[in-house]
């Protein structure tokens, strides 16, 4: 709820002590504040994330052509695709 | 010989000549480079070019498909270096009106949607297409199942423009003196009378 001119304000005694402690923490700097190894290890995660997905983009050429399929075996010349009748 | 296997044989010599005048028209196209490099490129080209619209295409009723499949046909025979026979064409023919057929006499009951002759020939086109690596999606073939794969392409869209082209809309016609997909369509029409 806005806090206008000429009311009182709504927040309760808890709120406000919540908003000074944050705009106290704000002030000093300490607001939002992580230690630095939990920032080393979020850091690390997102760019693991991205790497591995930079891989999989990267190395997908090279999966292709890995498959032989024993049905194509079936047709060891062209020709022999094209179904003929026999007369 | 019967007289129905008499009238298979020569719609498909007349099918075979039909499909070898396809080829003289594209043949300018394939040899206009001096060099074969450059020439294999051409068919190549075609060949992807036109696999793309066939598979991404839907089937329609007005005959749309015709002149792509046609080139993919062609611009396949002339990379793989094959030509059609009339035993080729006549087991094609005998193939469709076989498919066209059992297909009619569906049974509903057990819900499978097999869809018409030409749904399911154009099915097996695209995916041989596709396996072939000759369209824009990945394929995981290695080269020589590439190649029999577009083998095989070349035999499902023989058949897939024989049942695509008794499937177009009766009230239409192409032109009288035209040898086009109207004219394949009269063609198998009569097979069926």
């Amino acid at each position: 709820m806005p806090i206008t001119k000429g009311h009182l304000d709504p927040r309760s005694r808890a709120e406000r002590r919540a908003d000074e402690e944050v705009l106290a923490k704000f002030e000093a700097g300490k607001f939002l504040s992580f230690p630095p190894d939990r920032v080393a290890a979020a850091i690390r995660h997102v760019e693991q994330a991205y790497a591995s997905r930079t891989e999989g983009v990267t190395n997908r050429p090279r999966w292709a052509g890995l498959i032989h399929d024993a049905v194509f075996d079936r047709f060891p010349a062209p020709i022999d695709c094209l179904e003929t009748v026999d007369e | 010989m019967s007289r129905a296997n008499s009238r298979t044989d020569e719609a498909a010599r007349a099918l075979n000549d039909w499909f070898a005048s396809v080829l003289r028209s594209c043949d300018p196209i394939f040899q206009m480079s001096e060099t074969s490099a450059h020439r294999d490129a051409v068919v190549h080209a075609m060949l992807t070019r036109n696999a793309k619209v066939v598979v991404d295409s839907e089937l329609d009723a007005e005959g749309r498909l015709y002149p792509a499949v046609c080139k993919a046909l062609a611009a396949a025979c002339r990379q793989l270096q094959v030509e059609t026979s009339i035993r080729h064409w006549k087991a094609a023919l005998q193939n469709v009106l076989a498919t066209s057929d059992q297909l009619s006499r569906g049974d509903e009951a057990v819900g499978l949607a097999l869809g018409s002759p030409a749904a399911v020939f154009k099915s097996l086109f695209d995916e041989a297409l596709i396996n072939a690596g000759v369209t824009d999606r990945p394929t995981i073939l290695v080269e020589e199942n590439r190649r029999a794969s577009l083998g095989l392409a070349i035999n499902w869209g023989m058949r897939f423009l024989l049942a695509y082209a008794i499937e177009l809309s009766a009230g239409r016609v192409g032109r009288r003196e035209a040898k086009d997909v109207w004219w394949i369509r009269g063609l198998v029409e009569r097979l069926r009378e």
